[in-house]
């Protein structure tokens, strides 16, 4: 039977390492940068873990709810609101739009959702520049309705927790019936249905949970570059990352994108002073290396070698 | 419940809790942002509270007699690698150059007497991220005095907030885009000209000189933040020169094919095209209107065309096309100088070529020389008037200059320090010279002109022409 | 308005059959395997830098450099497969692939970053142009027109008057019932990939004549979009959808910003990626099996 002492057992792994990052970013600014960034990659790469790792949808246009979010929070910073609550508002507008998109792209499988996803990106990029939305291609700049504001302790520690809403977000869903129904058309989609699960429920109330905090995440990242246009808030390269973590770490665990998100940005900080200009070559080598040998990530070549660690590494 | 429910739950918010109290302890106690102005409505709490012993975050104290240090730091963030390499070296070149011509006179006149720079350094890799920490590195590790933003608009965006915050005099030499001058950034300035402000003037001027019957402008720019300017700024001062505006249309950044575009405004027949481009696409437009002989007489493309690689790869195609540009090594700027009374500072054009090759440059400087050497300039220039260190008295200086150097005439708005308006381009075309050389001429200013601006030789016509070599 | 008509139709075939040529790999492997190449695009890059390498050290024309692209491709081709994509082919989780090949072509690009910078490159070659009173084209647009018909009557034969090419579309058809008639699968999956990527090294080669400036390590994502809405709309299984698909989209891109043009308030040639994306979802909705793929 399960007591306090097991459960705080299994959420100390958790604990250990959000302490940790407090700690680090509180040693000087140059650490808060990467504790930044290391958090920012956290809270995107869990929400993908949720539609990735338990649903099986390789989301490659992830990116586009980070853009949206802060074009949504440029647009009602403009408008005189207060930049935190327009973060919040940001992540709603994005999972409304996750809503829109799921209910068109989700039908498609595998493969083709994969394509239609990764087309997204340059898709929504287009729209903005040729529709001429929200500035078109020069954006929205906003240092002079935010900078005296800007408080970079502020945006971390905003991340931060967004980053443990989705910790316990993630633990909520993996034992609840909807994420039981996910891991099953995960396995096989087909099975699943005629079981009796409601996939298109299912998943997308999971695409929707997961572009809630790449939206708020989007807020966040446009207060501090403090310009929003197509080319700074819609990037691959984020959904590249998102992936690459997800997998790294271990995809569909709760502390897998985590401990992905930690290393990445540790491997990459070490990479860029020793290797400069090498970091994506080696990742993607890297990846390649994981897919074919250990595709359960670092969570699952942890469990498999060190048995003891096992109730530390949900 | 059951009891292991139970117990899971309480380990959660315990969890939980012990975390958010961590997080709240760390805020209120961190330093506060260095503002001690109310924020801009709406007026929700937004600042942390300050602290009555923040410090005033400027390296040098500003007490009534200043120190002379031994040396000057200036700290520089910028791309010398990565996608940005090409204008970030360049730009650095001009720096080094600046910051050794002005050492082998001794330094910088403080307080009577010489002080050299030391130039602290760093590469961001063309990633606005590293920028952002390395300027942040640069003020609070290296107690840099001056900062020099790295290239390109979106980049100084995000790196001025950080400058600002600190109250660190900077220049930024790299963006253009008039965004920077409406932030309201206080101690920043820029050296550089801006679209909407000086690009079109003087090419539109001499056409209309050359060119009385020109009336129809067509005008395509490219759909980012710079192109977009660019277009606006065609779109007006074409109607205050008078002319028809016939054609506006922007293209995508990543554009591989123009030739909709182009069959459409050859359909419109215009005598002058604006091209609101960067290299790339500049670059894609010329050789399309080749390809499809479509002859206007007046064709300016903006970027593409002041680049030593356009006449290589057009060869004679090339000739006829105008473009601006902002440092060539013909500029003699001092002539304008001494004509207008006005102060010469730092090296002429020809000493900075000096020094570029000193410093081990290869082949011809290209313009971004001119921009990162007039950034070191402006710099030392404010801090011999200003003879200070602190920020405030160097921004101060900075309002009342008004002087020429390398890079044409630097002036800013002593209401806004980031919006230069005295800057000037100078205007080049590729022509065709004795001897069949491919020219690249400077056509304005008249004082250092090269030669005559010429209309665009059709393309049947230059067909008939033997290869032309620069 | 007849000139008008007549151009659009004629660069719009042009460019489109270089597109379907460019895009065909992605669909022949596909066919064969079941893998949506995710390299492709750095296939691509990497047939451009092999035409701009071909034109700078031996002086050869992109045109002059496609039996060169085409070898480089295969051998690359048979590389990637024996290392990357046969290990992966069995494993129970239909994405490994996908994200194998996504990788690598990350990889490549830094590769190709790292080896030959970013700078943009490009292969001034210009032949004059043939005129009519209205309307011109350049000489090596013709050209590459002609060595895309030859290239498609080449592929033609290769996969139907070989032995190779009839392994190929059996496998295509039903890999199991090749198997059970004594077809090599692996070998055959081995090849369709090498040709596949062959095709892609040539299609990047061909794309050089339209591009004077602008080979850099990413200009493979330029062509991304296109690639997919090509492959998808065509009929992924099937290497002549390409084709359809290519013509397709080269006409849309020279209509549309026509079209658009009558839409006030909007650059119609910003917005036209974003309408062939609209055609993708559409068809991927509606018709997921193209023009010319199978009917299921």
């Amino acid at each position: 039977m399960e007591d306090v002492g097991d459960a705080v057992k299994k959420y100390s792994g958790l604990i250990l390492i959000y302490l940790l990052l407090i700690l680090l970013s509180l040693i000087s600014t140059a650490y808060l940068e990467i504790v930044y960034y290391v958090l920012f990659l956290m809270v995107i790469s869990q929400s993908l873990n949720i539609i990735m790792g338990f649903g099986g949808l390789y989301n490659f246009g992830h990116a586009v709810f980070i853009g949206i979010g802060a074009y949504v929070f440029a647009l009602l910073v403009v408008q005189g609101l207060n930049p935190y609550i327009s973060m919040i508002a940001g992540g709603i507008v994005s999972s409304a739009v996750a809503f829109l998109i799921g209910i068109v792209v989700l039908r498609l499988r595998g493969p083709f959702f994969a394509i239609c996803t990764l087309s997204t990106v340059p898709a929504v990029k287009y729209l903005i520049i040729g529709g001429k939305i929200a500035g078109g291609a020069a954006g929205i700049t906003l240092f002079r309705y935010l900078g005296e504001a800007y408080n970079p302790y502020m945006l971390t520690y905003i991340l931060l927790i967004s980053s443990v809403a989705i910790t316990i977000l993630t633990l909520k869903v993996s034992a609840s019936p909807l994420g039981y129904s996910l891991k099953a058309l995960r396995e096989d989609h087909d099975v699943a249905e005629t079981s009796g699960v409601d996939t298109t429920r299912c998943k997308i109330i999971a695409f929707i949970i997961s572009a809630l905090f790449p939206g708020v995440a989007g807020g966040v990242l446009a207060f501090k570059i403090f310009w929003v246009m197509p080319e700074t808030v819609i990037d691959l390269t984020w959904s590249i990352e998102a992936i690459l973590i997800v997998l790294l770490g271990g995809s569909g665990t709760t502390i897998g994108p985590i401990i992905g998100a930690v290393v990445y940005e540790v491997l990459k900080d070490l990479l860029m002073r020793y290797f400069p200009g090498l970091q994506l070559l080696i990742f993607g080598l890297l990846v390649v290396a994981i897919i074919s040998v250990a595709p359960e990530g670092i969570v699952g070549l942890l469990k498999n070698r060190f048995k003891r660690l096992r109730s530390f590494l949900i | 419940m059951s009891s292991r429910a139970v117990s899971k739950t309480i380990a959660v918010i315990i969890a939980v809790i012990v975390i958010i109290a961590i997080a709240a302890a760390a805020m209120v106690m961190m330093p506060p942002a260095p503002s001690p102005t109310p924020p801009p409505p709406p007026t929700s709490p937004i600042t942390t509270p300050t602290s009555p012993t923040t410090p005033k975050t400027t390296p040098i104290s500003p007490t009534p007699t200043e120190k002379i240090p031994s040396e000057i730091r200036i700290g520089v963030a910028i791309q010398l690698s990565g996608a940005q390499v090409v204008e970030g070296s360049a730009s650095f070149m001009g720096i080094k150059c600046a910051v050794q011509w002005i050492n082998d006179r001794g330094g910088v006149n403080f307080k009577g007497v010489k002080v050299p720079l030391k130039l602290i350094y760093y590469d961001c890799e063309s990633k606005r991220d590293y920028a952002v920490k390395l300027v942040e590195k640069l003020i609070t590790e290296d107690k840099v005095d001056i900062v020099i933003h790295p290239y390109a608009s979106t980049v100084i965006m995000a790196t001025a907030p950080i400058t600002e915050k600190y109250k660190m005099f900077s220049v930024q030499f790299g963006g253009s885009s008039d965004a920077l001058y409406q932030q309201g950034f206080k101690y920043m300035v820029s050296t550089h000209g801006f679209a909407i402000l000086h690009y079109w003037s003087t090419p539109f001027t001499m056409i209309k000189e050359a060119d009385p019957t020109a009336k129809k402008v067509a005008i395509v720019f490219k759909d980012d933040e710079w192109g977009r300017s660019l277009g606006e700024s065609a779109r007006t001062k074409a109607k205050n020169f008078g002319f028809e505006i016939v054609y506006d249309r922007a293209y995508p950044p990543d554009i591989t094919d123009a030739t909709p575009m182009l069959r459409e405004i050859a359909a419109l027949n215009p005598d002058i095209l604006c091209v609101g481009s960067h290299y790339k696409d500049g670059y894609l437009i010329a050789t399309q209107l080749r390809d499809l002989r479509i002859n206007i007489k007046w064709v300016i493309a903006q970027v593409a065309v002041a680049k030593p690689e356009f006449g290589d790869g057009l060869g004679k195609w090339a000739v006829g096309f105008i473009g601006e540009t902002t440092w060539e090594p013909e500029c003699k700027w001092e002539i304008i100088a001494a004509r207008e009374g006005k102060e010469y500072y730092g090296p002429t054009s020809d000493e900075l070529v000096e020094y570029y090759y000193k410093l081990g440059g290869k082949g011809r400087p290209s313009a971004y020389t001119g921009y990162g050497a007039i950034a070191v300039l402006v710099a030392a220039k404010c801090i011999e008037v200003a003879q200070s260190l602190d920020s405030d008295k160097l921004i101060e200086a900075a309002k009342t200059l008004d002087f020429y150097c390398v890079k044409s005439r630097f002036k800013v708005d002593p209401e806004n320090p980031a919006k230069q308006i005295g800057s000037i381009n100078p205007v080049v075309q590729w022509q065709r010279g004795e001897g069949d050389k491919l020219v690249y001429a400077v056509i304005y200013p008249f004082e250092f002109a090269t030669s005559k601006p010429i209309p665009m030789p059709k393309w049947e016509e230059k067909e008939g022409w033997p290869e032309l070599k620069p | 308005m007849f000139e008008l008509v007549f151009q659009v139709l004629v660069y719009g075939v042009i460019i489109g059959a270089v597109y379907g040529l460019a895009t065909m790999g992605l669909n022949l492997i596909w066919g064969v395997m079941r893998v949506v190449n995710f390299t492709h695009a750095e296939l691509l890059t990497l047939g451009a830098y092999t035409a701009y390498w071909a034109w700078v050290l031996i002086g050869l024309n992109p045109i002059a450099s496609i039996p060169l692209s085409a070898l480089l491709g295969f051998v690359i081709g048979i590389f990637i497969f024996y290392i990357i994509i046969y290990r992966l082919l069995f494993s129970p989780d239909i994405h490994s692939t996908l994200v194998a090949t996504f990788a690598l072509g990350v990889a490549l690009a830094e590769l190709m970053k790292v080896l030959w910078t970013a700078d943009y490159r490009g292969v001034p070659w210009a032949l004059g142009v043939i005129k009519f009173s209205w309307f011109s084209i350049p000489i090596t647009y013709v050209f590459t027109f002609i060595s895309c018909i030859l290239i498609i009557i080449i592929v033609y034969f290769i996969l139907y008057r070989t032995y190779f090419g009839k392994s190929i579309r059996a496998v295509i058809w039903d890999s199991g019932a090749a198997a059970i008639c004594g077809v090599n699968v692996k070998a055959t999956l081995a090849l369709g990939f090498a040709l596949g990527s062959a095709l892609a090294f040539i299609g990047g080669s061909l794309i050089v004549i339209y591009l004077p400036t602008g080979i850099n390590p990413y200009m493979g994502h330029l062509y991304l979009l296109r690639c997919f809405v090509i492959a998808v709309v065509g009929g992924l299984g099937n290497p002549w959808g390409a084709l359809a698909g290519g013509l397709v989209l080269g006409l849309l891109e020279q209509v549309s910003p026509i079209v658009l043009g009558y839409i006030p308030g909007v650059e119609p040639l910003s917005l036209t990626p974003f309408l062939s994306f609209l055609i993708l979802i559409i068809v991927l909705l509606i018709m997921p099996e193209g023009i010319l793929g199978r009917r299921r």
